[in-house]
């Protein structure tokens, strides 16, 4: 049967149009799209990785922001900031020999403004290496943001895989280096601050 | 001389003749059929786990929404989350609604459809009170130990919990796999 607008190629009876595809053609063109849907798998495989670390990196920098939040809270509300290595009190129950690494001092305001004596609030490290965690020693905090002076001091971890180091301070500020580490330990993410100046550096 | 048939008939053999579109659909239709159950005794947790962990990340969108929101609270009323733990729930359910209203754009959350919303999961708090967490002005949570919402989807062994960390209540998303037992690993998003 002629077809007229076909190319004389295909109106031969040995052609693959009027006798179907042969085998090889079938195998040349599953080559063909199984090389198009590799090249595509790789560029998303790599995209879905790429995505992750910053997923992970963003998620590092909120903890860090938060964590930092948090210590310049409470070292605005302190009249004075002391490094000298004390223990933290007794009734927190650190291992013996654990030191603070810094130690804020907060007055006691009663409800008319009066001075009371001052309490203390002590930061210190549990553990060592990359499972250290970072310990408050201080009064509890009331749901309206303040310090519950009355309440009994207790020790809370503020966060597990964290590093804090103090690098220099006086009695006015604290300089310190901020260090969170996944729980494996493999990647890490630094921040230095002084107390309320805050600058930050990504360490991969 | 007498007329010999062939031994080999092009008009019966695809390999000559090339292969009929009936042949190359049955063909196709029967990789589609073992590859699909193929693919779903390779693939079909990893599914599973991401309808599980597709609620853990929106849960923990929505508490980082009101932590933000809490630090712009005055001290006298501050962000309260309530967590619903009911077993099992299905889209729709609420999880957790906070007080005052402005504390998120979405003061209830509950949980969106999957599959047409024939997905179940089974809630528990850990520990199982108090069931509200306040998040204070200072940036801290009322909360001085870990506390975390367990979500499995039931029928499976895919859990994922949403922890909110003591004192200064970070979020965290960790795995695990029996509602009874806490969640081992727990990693940043």
């Amino acid at each position: 049967m002629p077809i007229p607008h076909l190319p004389r190629r295909f109106l031969n009876v040995n052609s693959s149009v009027l006798t179907g595809f042969t085998l090889v053609e079938l195998m040349i063109s599953v080559v063909i799209g199984a090389l198009l849907i590799g090249g595509v798998a790789t560029a998303l495989i790599a995209h879905i990785r790429s995505t992750l670390n910053l997923e992970f990196s963003q998620q590092i920098q909120n903890d860090l922001s938060r964590l930092t939040f948090f210590l310049e809270t409470e070292v605005r509300e302190g009249s004075a900031i002391s490094t000298t290595a004390t223990t933290p009190v007794a009734n927190c129950g650190a291992a013996s020999g654990t030191t603070s690494l810094f130690t804020i001092i907060v007055p006691q305001l009663n409800a008319q403004g009066f001075s009371l004596p001052t309490s203390t609030i002590d930061y210190y490290a549990s553990g060592t290496g990359n499972t250290a965690s970072l310990v408050r020693c201080g009064p509890p905090i009331n749901n309206n943001g303040t310090l519950n002076f009355a309440g009994t001091s207790t020790a809370t971890t503020i966060s597990t895989n964290t590093t804090l180091t103090v690098t220099s301070s006086n009695s006015t500020s604290v300089t310190y280096s901020l260090t969170l580490r996944d729980p494996g330990g493999s990647r890490s993410v630094t921040r230095t601050g002084i107390t309320n100046r805050v600058e930050a550096t990504l360490i991969n | 001389m007498m007329q010999r048939k062939p031994w080999f008939d092009p008009q019966r053999c695809a390999l000559v003749r090339g292969f009929t579109l009936w042949e190359l659909m049955i063909t196709a239709s029967l990789i589609g059929l073992i590859s699909a159950i193929g693919l779903n005794q390779m693939w079909g947790s990893e599914y599973r786990s991401e309808r599980v962990k597709s609620v853990a990340i929106e849960l923990a969108g929505w508490l980082e929404a009101v932590r933000s929101a809490s630090q712009r609270q005055p001290g006298s009323n501050p962000c309260v989350v309530t967590f619903t733990a009911t077993t099992p729930v299905s889209a729709g359910a609420t999880l957790a609604s906070v007080s005052p209203k402005s504390c998120a754009i979405e003061p209830v959350f509950t949980i969106r459809g999957f599959r047409n919303g024939s997905d179940t999961y089974a809630i528990a708090l850990n520990p199982s009170t108090p069931t509200t967490v306040t998040f204070t002005p200072r940036g801290s949570i009322s909360a001085t130990s870990d506390t975390d919402m367990r979500i499995q989807l039931t029928g499976t062994s895919e859990m994922r919990c949403v922890r909110l960390t003591g004192t200064v209540g970070l979020i965290r998303i960790g795995s695990g796999s029996i509602a009874t037992s806490p969640c081992t690993s727990y990693v940043a998003f």
